[in-house]
């Protein structure tokens, strides 16, 4: 491994020094995660467990909502990927396949709102929502969701079906296919590797989001997983226990599935967004 | 049953409903006036507004909220409901205090429309909001504008340094340089709050791992996340690790785009590394670059998981970034006009940012091609 006549000997320090820093914080938790109550909360506790104990896992399911919060998790996010991919996909055929008037100027306000930081919308929101009886509603949750990532997907999903040649397209209108024909029977099966990367960053948006999820839920049975695992942290007492196998659980499918599906995931962020 | 009879007994079913939901909205209120949440309560407070205004249509409600507390007519009333079919039975005696609570309400409600309308509702204050915010000599307005440059310009400096140094060894060919890349982009797929938890829980006073180094290297221990003055720079340190795998994963990707030939015939004229790097790599990087800070500056200046989470229940501090800021003044102080200037002020620093940026950009397009 330590080529020392290739001159490049000296990156392998630095990166072992960074990946370490990269992995730590996520090995310390899972760690702690399988350490009893009383050694996480003092400073005995150390990176190799002296003493596994499932315990906290066992815990945090059967004393706590937290199975709940999952399910509501993965619920909103569910369907907020699946209702702003729809509307989405419809948008950029359009934005992608098209020329009509307003079109740049579309697309342009598309990239604002995507800049529009949450903190803005959430108090037009609140209002909107409030006035149509959406609040503590996982609909309300749903909409809202939908509008932060729909610019985002608008955007990479019109990168993906710019890069379908305009010949296919052609060929199908030729042959008399509508305009939705064209979208849901050639556009569509042709860019699904585009449709998946995207479905999957909007999932992860809304699987990550905290500040709408905890301003328009009220109710601790209806909290997604991001605000229910806050409710373990007060000022006074900090329940690690419970924290550290919950945040392991909410992690581990999104890192593994991240890790095998990197270059697949990366290949198509760069093609689809950055690209245009 | 008489068809009049009907109506009178939906109507008091209604009414008893009300009373029942309004039980409810009023104990979820005082709890939310209890834990500090204005959000909660002006939740609360307007679906109590929408149950009443609802109510107040209903005959049996506008009746009984009409007739003084000692008229015959109103005893015989409370009579009625409480030992009439429609009660909800076992507390009689509590739903008859709600009842009256609920006839004053109504007729408050009324007033208060009344006033409303002579008074204009929500009023146009013209700038006054924003004087608020920015003339204020006691104002945090430029404080929190100070601390969030300061956090948006190191946090994308530390990314972007970082992530270019990284990129460029990873860019060359060796062993090991697979699992290198999977490993530093291990924070990527951390979810933000779970990353917050986990630094928090590392930063954890005084017996955080942190501390117990601290301790073992003969420090005293450090409260790194209730001091106000350490508080923005562990949140630096945090968003710095969150940040780099996006920065460095899009360089990586622009470097790769370099064709090998331009190196070669570098090469040939005899430059060396340092030369070929200035005069051939950040050129041909400048693009994928740009594109790579903007979109880091926009989601460093809107971070609101990291900060918020981290630093979740210290009360010292109150004052840390725009997006924060405007949040807990939105939050906890029910400030909907101050939030809303906020909002704004936070929006167009950013458009301003953008468009200033891209027309930078596209000059410098220009001036490669003439």
């Amino acid at each position: 491994m330590f080529n020392l006549n290739s001159g490049r000997w000296w990156f392998h320090p630095i990166l072992i020094v960074y990946s370490l820093f990269s992995v730590f914080p996520f090995l310390w938790i899972l760690s702690a995660s399988f350490q009893a109550k009383e050694v996480i909360s003092s400073d005995q506790m150390s990176i190799i467990p002296g003493a596994i104990t499932f315990q906290n896992y066992i815990d945090v399911f059967s004393k706590t909502p937290f199975p709940k919060w999952f399910l509501n998790s993965i619920l909103v996010s569910t369907a907020a990927t699946v209702i702003g991919l729809f509307i989405a996909a419809t948008a950029a055929f359009g934005f992608s396949q098209f020329r009509f008037p307003g079109r740049k100027t579309g697309l342009y306000l598309f990239l604002c709102v995507q800049m529009f930081p949450g903190a803005v919308l959430l108090l037009p929101l609140f209002r909107l929502l409030s006035w149509f009886g959406l609040l503590d509603n996982y609909l309300g949750l749903v909409i809202a969701y939908c509008t932060i990532s729909l610019p985002f997907c608008v955007w990479m999903l019109k990168g993906f079906f710019d890069t379908i040649p305009k010949a296919i397209i052609e060929a199908a209108s030729i042959d008399g296919l509508t305009h939705f024909q064209t979208f849901y029977k050639i556009v569509l099966p042709l860019s699904l590797p585009g449709i998946a990367v995207t479905g999957f960053f909007s999932f992860i948006t809304a699987w990550n989001e905290f500040m709408f999820a905890n301003t328009f839920l009220f109710d601790s049975d209806k909290m997604t997983l991001a605000v229910g695992l806050k409710t373990f942290l007060s000022e006074k007492q900090s329940f690690w226990e419970l924290l550290s196998p919950g945040s392991v659980i909410v992690t581990l499918p999104i890192l593994l599935f991240f890790l095998v599906a990197q270059k697949w995931l990366i290949s198509g962020l760069t093609s689809g967004a950055v690209k245009e | 049953m008489s068809f009049r009879r009907r109506v009178k007994r939906i109507f008091f079913q209604q009414f008893l409903d009300a009373v029942s939901k309004l039980t409810n909205l009023q104990e979820t209120k005082i709890k939310a006036q209890k834990e500090n949440d204005s959000i909660l309560e002006q939740a609360a407070m307007q679906e109590q507004k929408l149950l009443l205004s609802s109510v107040s249509s209903n005959p049996i409600a506008a009746l009984y909220s009409k007739l003084p507390a000692d008229n015959f007519g109103r005893s015989y009333l409370d009579a009625l409901i409480f030992d009439g079919s429609g009660s909800p039975g076992a507390n009689a005696s509590q739903t008859q205090i709600l009842a009256r609570k609920l006839s004053g309400l109504i007729s408050k409600s009324i007033e208060r429309r009344k006033k409303i309308l002579s008074d204009g509702g929500p009023r146009f204050v013209g700038l006054r909001n924003y004087f608020e915010l920015l003339g204020k000599t006691d104002s945090d307005f430029w404080k929190v504008l100070w601390q969030t440059i300061f956090w948006t310009a190191t946090n994308v400096f530390f990314h972007f340094l970082i992530g270019l140094c990284l990129a460029l060894m990873l860019n060359k060919r060796f062993r090991g340089n697979t699992v290198y890349r999977l490993l530093i982009m291990v924070p990527w797929a951390v979810p933000s709050f779970v990353a917050a938890f986990s630094w928090r829980f590392m930063f954890n006073y005084p017996d955080g791992l942190i501390n117990g180094i601290l301790r073992v290297a003969g420090f005293n221990a450090i409260n790194f996340l209730g001091n106000p003055g350490l508080m923005l720079p562990t949140c630096i340190l945090i968003n710095v690790w969150a940040g780099v795998p996006f920065m460095m994963i899009t360089l990586l990707g622009g470097l790769q785009n370099i064709s090998e030939d331009m190196y070669e015939a570098a090469k040939i004229d005899g430059a060396n590394t340092w030369q070929k790097f200035l005069n051939i790599t950040l050129p041909c990087l400048k693009p994928v670059a740009s594109i790579a800070v903007l979109l880091g500056v926009i989601w460093t200046f809107n971070m609101f998981n990291i900060i918020y989470l981290v630093t979740l229940g210290n009360e010292a501090i109150e004052k840390d970034i725009f997006v924060t800021f405007a949040y807990k003044s939105f939050r906890t102080h029910g400030d909907y006009g101050g939030a809303a200037a906020y909002a704004v002020i936070i929006l167009s620093i950013l458009l301003s940012f953008a468009s200033r940026y891209s027309s930078l950009l596209e000059r410098e397009e220009r001036k490669g091609r003439t």
